[in-house]
């Protein structure tokens, strides 16, 4: 026996959540639910929208893919991936 | 200062209340640019409005340097502002929507607000007729009934609608075209009737044709009006 977190929870783009990716991730219409084991390492990400461009998308790395639909790829974000350099 | 010279003057009123189509680029440039309101004269951010990020867009890792770039600018004086730039809506609870979203994007981005719009202000915007006139006129002549005013700008090579558009945000109450139309054709740099001469124009010649006519000429005890029935046969 294992135990698992889960989490259920409404989102919308910016939205910030913490889960774990060696889970089961399941989102519909806005509402996301994560299944995962409590020991696992969490991460914290951001709900974000990305447009595909032609038949591509590029998305950050570590960014788990939520939906895919019309053009439109949902995603979550490792929130470290936000941040504007000081350049 | 105006130039009044007679080939300048009937040049100003060839024109007609249209831009002088030979005026400097620099004029064009200034009225065109930097201009706070999504779709108005040149974007704050990047080369075109359609390059700006839609709501959801915003949410992309990738924007942060756009909304840095938008809250430094020095006519963002606040979140608000910024999204005023963002999008043409107008209703209440979009415009909510939106200031909701940019204000989870400063967050995600970890992007220090408050120093960024200091940042713009520092940087002072200079206003559109100070741009033009090269110089800021002292507050007590920059007012709508400025005929001085309205006469420089135009003989700079401003259209009607670009003073109207120009003055309205640097003095009390709105400046309409009519009002600058009627202006410079006070101080003769436009053909034609002012409203107000149109108006009373009308009034007399209302009183000529359309008023009721009294005949006295002809005697009798009563004074009033002679009717005769055949008329209403």
């Amino acid at each position: 026996m294992s135990e698992l977190e889960v989490l259920d929870t409404d989102v919308s783009p910016l939205s910030r959540v913490e889960f774990s990716a060696d889970g089961r991730v399941e989102y519909s219409d806005g509402r996301l639910r994560c299944l995962y084991p409590s020991e696992a390492d969490t991460t914290e990400y951001v709900v974000a929208v990305f447009n595909v461009e032609g038949e591509t998308v590029e998305l950050p790395d570590g960014a788990v893919v939520l939906s895919i639909s019309e053009g439109v790829v949902v995603a979550a974000v490792p929130s470290d991936a936000y941040g504007v350099s000081d350049e | 200062m105006t130039d009044l010279h007679p080939e300048s003057v009937e040049a100003a009123r060839e024109r007609g209340g249209a831009a002088d189509p030979e005026r400097p680029d620099s004029i064009g440039d200034t009225l065109n640019k930097d201009k706070l309101g999504y779709g108005e004269g040149e974007p704050l951010v990047g080369e075109s409005y359609e390059s700006y990020p839609s709501r959801a867009e915003l949410s992309n890792p990738d924007r942060g340097e756009f909304l840095q770039e938008l809250l430094s600018h020095p006519l963002v004086d606040g979140l608000d502002t910024a999204v005023e730039e963002l999008t043409g809506a107008g209703d209440t609870a979009t415009l909510r929507k939106w200031l909701s979203t940019v204000e989870a994007a400063t967050e995600a981005h970890s992007l220090d607000v408050d120093t960024l719009l200091a940042n713009g202000e520092d940087q002072g915007g200079e206003d559109t007729l100070t741009s033009l006139l090269g110089y800021e006129p002292p507050t007590d002549v920059v007012h709508r009934d400025n005929p001085v005013l309205i006469a420089d700008l135009y003989t700079l090579g401003l259209s009607v609608s670009e003073i109207a558009d120009t003055l309205t945000p640097r003095v009390e109450g709105s400046v309409s075209e009519g009002h600058v139309r009627d202006t410079l054709k006070t101080v003769g740099l436009l053909e034609g009737r002012t409203r107000e001469e149109q108006a009373e124009a009308f009034e007399d010649k209302d009183s000529r044709i359309g008023g009721t006519t009294l005949d006295f000429s002809e005697g009798g005890d009563s004074n009033g009006l002679t009717v005769n029935a055949e008329d209403f046969a």
